[in-house]
């Protein structure tokens, strides 16, 4: 007795809620044809009346389209249907409870059905994934299966159920209705629900309770059936036949546990096996991943030190030749400059300041590579009382110019002292540089309110640059002006971008040509 | 003519030949025995191998080293001279290309006596030359030879 619900539940669900529709379509037809066999399965059975049997019907169709239809305008027309069956049930109750006329509209029992049903469905429809609703639904769909399954054992029995107080009976195949739908429920809320969860899947948990559940139903269905089909058996003594339902019961308890036992077993040695599996392959997997990482820093390790003696190659190599080069274009000047005319010595003068120039371009490499190599040292930094010895210094280079640098006090932040002086120096030589040709050049630090966080900014009244650009120009070697104009490497921008790069922060610029520019940066 | 001798150890023979100008233009009159590689400098200084007949009495003033040589490098050249006790107070000067933190801290580890970049500007370069023989050959009072 094994339910498969892992292969196919949504046809597993849809077959139940197809089958009330059949049913009380059935119904509706024996009505219709006055074939009243149709409706009531047994001539001495009640008969399905028609009212619940167009309510089944309809119930029906509207769980098995459930998914299709309730996200459309369709939901209205289902939420209406629903009210009127609530209504409707309500109706009969209190018909029922004042006594009034106990007509056959529809048993009470069943209208309690209905009712609980359409909430249910209610519910469902406007509150849709929430698992403590499918939770809830799940328990109401389980509760109302048995309670329609009530129904059909009491035909069983023989006993047409609640034929006292003058109350109007269920009929057999209105209980096979109510446990249809009810699975049909418990079906459509069964995905987003994680009641059944240790009742369906693959789980061993599952499995083991698929197994004993139903025996344990069936093993005291057999015996309560075997008590009452023997009770009506005359000149048999009660003594008797609670002794044969006991050994019955028993009997098939024992069974039911040693099967069970059996397959608790074969589950549990098979979780075993799978646990000691999948623990044997973590373990294989940390060992890999841990060589892993060994040879992943081992590499790491390599290549860093390959790119140390490589850089230390650049600063040593790369300057030997270059001396070279302008100690011979001096010799060739002082000892040659007679033999050569104006145009000679001016190609010499010119080799040399090229030299010069590839010179400085590899003493900036240096310190651009050197910048990812070199411990970072947090502190809180002055940036104002760094900005103020920058501005001393650069003041002093041409005493006469006219050069206004204003620093907003009490600047700080946290971060290395030496990178972010750098970036200082960088920032304001940048803006010296740029006011250059400006009679009043003026160089401002401070902190940008408007910003959110601290958003430090240097801005000036230099040439600016013309922003189409701006993604290039905190690039290695990217120069926005003419050499001949701005002399440089290009590499002051590059080399703050990897600082900020390496202090978590952020720089960017903004620029206009011929007003000026101004650098923007913040720490994290 | 004793103790005039400026040693320089450069492998490369055009480098060299420029640290000789510079020291013909600031008029030095000391001998510039130039040697390429560590190995042979330290035969010189230890009066062995290729030059084991020369007076081992009979030392450079000053030593010019580089720290990129073959065979030898600078930094065990200038080990195994604090090491040797005929040679250990040698004064000796780094002239390198190298301007590495690491070089110069190990240089002054080993008791180095000065460390001089070369800057690639040759006027500045015979600036430097000047001014060190200056300062070595003229002011700087040599050690004691050790008996």
């Amino acid at each position: 007795m094994k339910i498969n619900i892992r292969i196919k539940p949504d046809k597993f669900f849809s077959f139940f809620s197809i089958s009330a529709t059949a049913i009380a379509l059935t119904a509706l037809l024996g009505h219709l044809t006055g074939w009243t066999i149709l409706a009531s399965i047994r001539s001495k059975y009640t008969p399905m009346p028609i009212i619940p049997a167009i309510k089944f019907s309809i119930l029906g169709i509207i769980i098995y389209s459930f998914k299709k239809i309730s996200s459309t305008k369709w939901s209205y027309i289902i939420f209406g249907f629903l009210i009127a069956v609530i209504i409707l049930g309500c109706i009969v109750l209190l018909d029922t409870m004042i006594n009034i006329v106990p007509d056959n509209i529809e048993s009470p029992y069943i209208a309690v059905f209905f009712i609980f049903f359409s909430l249910s469905i209610f519910l469902k429809l406007i509150l849709r994934e929430k698992v403590s609703i499918n939770n809830l639904l799940i328990i109401i769909g389980i509760l109302l299966a048995y309670f329609g399954f009530t129904i059909i054992l009491a035909y069983f029995i023989g006993a047409p159920l609640m034929y006292k107080y003058k109350m109007l009976p269920v009929a057999i195949n209105g209980g096979v209705c109510v446990v249809l739908l009810s699975l049909a429920l418990i079906g459509i809320c069964n995905k987003d629900a994680t009641i059944l969860g240790n009742f369906v899947g693959d789980s061993p948990n599952a499995k083991i309770q698929r197994r004993i559940v139903p025996l344990i139903f069936f093993a005291t269905l057999f015996g309560s059936l075997l008590f009452i089909f023997s009770s009506q058996i005359k000149n048999v003594s009660y003594a008797i036949i609670v002794a044969g339902e006991i050994a019955v019961i028993s009997l098939i308890s024992i069974i039911v546990v040693h099967r069970s036992t059996e397959t608790i077993f074969c589950e549990a040695t098979k979780t075993y096996e799978v646990n000691k599996e999948n623990n044997l392959k973590i373990i294989e997997l940390n060992n890999s991943l841990e060589k892993k990482i060994c040879d992943r820093t081992t590499q790491l390790t390599a290549l860093n030190n390959e790119l140390l003696a490589f850089s230390y190659s650049v600063s040593h190599d790369l300057r030997s030749p270059l001396r070279g080069i302008d100690g011979w274009s001096l010799a060739l000047y002082e000892d040659y400059s007679s033999k050569l005319d104006s145009k000679g010595t001016g190609y010499i003068e010119t080799i040399r300041k090229e030299t010069q120039r590839m010179g400085s371009l590899i003493d900036d490499l240096i310190k651009l590579s050197h910048l990812t190599q070199v411990d970072l040292k947090i502190s809180t930094v002055d940036l104002s009382k760094l900005a103020l010895t920058i501005a001393e210094r650069l003041k002093g280079i041409i005493p006469g110019r006219k050069l206004d640098i204003i620093i907003e006090p009490g600047l700080t932040v946290t971060g290395d002292p030496g990178l972010l002086e750098i970036v200082l120096n960088n920032l304001f030589e940048n803006s010296y540089k740029f006011t250059g040709p400006r009679e009043n050049a003026i160089i401002e630090f401070g902190i940008d309110k408007r910003k959110e966080g601290k958003v430090f900014y240097i801005k000036d009244n230099g040439v600016g640059f013309d922003m189409v650009y701006a993604d290039k120009m905190f690039g290695a070697f990217q120069r926005m002006h003419k050499h001949s104009e701005f002399p440089g490497t290009g590499i002051g921008l590059a080399t703050v971008r990897r600082i900020f790069n390496r202090l978590e922060g952020h720089v960017w610029a903004e620029s206009e040509v011929d007003k000026g520019t101004t650098i923007y940066f913040s720490m994290k | 003519m004793k103790n005039n001798v400026i040693l320089l150890v450069e492998d490369n023979a055009s480098a060299a030949a420029l640290t000789r100008r510079a020291f013909e233009k600031s008029k030095i009159s000391n001998e510039l025995v130039v040697i390429e590689d560590g190995k042979t400098a330290l035969e010189y200084l230890q009066c062995t191998g290729t030059y084991s007949g020369r007076d081992k009495n009979d030392q450079p003033v000053i030593v010019l080293l580089d720290i990129k040589l073959p065979l030898i490098d600078g930094h065990t050249v200038l080990k195994t001279i604090r090491e040797d006790p005929m040679l250990h107070r040698l004064p000796v000067v780094m002239l390198t290309s190298s301007n590495e933190e690491s070089d110069i801290a190990k240089s002054y580890d080993q008791g180095v006596n000065g460390f001089i970049r070369k800057p690639i500007d040759s006027v500045r370069f015979e600036e430097a030359i000047s001014a060190f023989s200056l300062y070595w050959l003229l002011i700087n009072e040599p050690p004691p030879i050790v008996k």
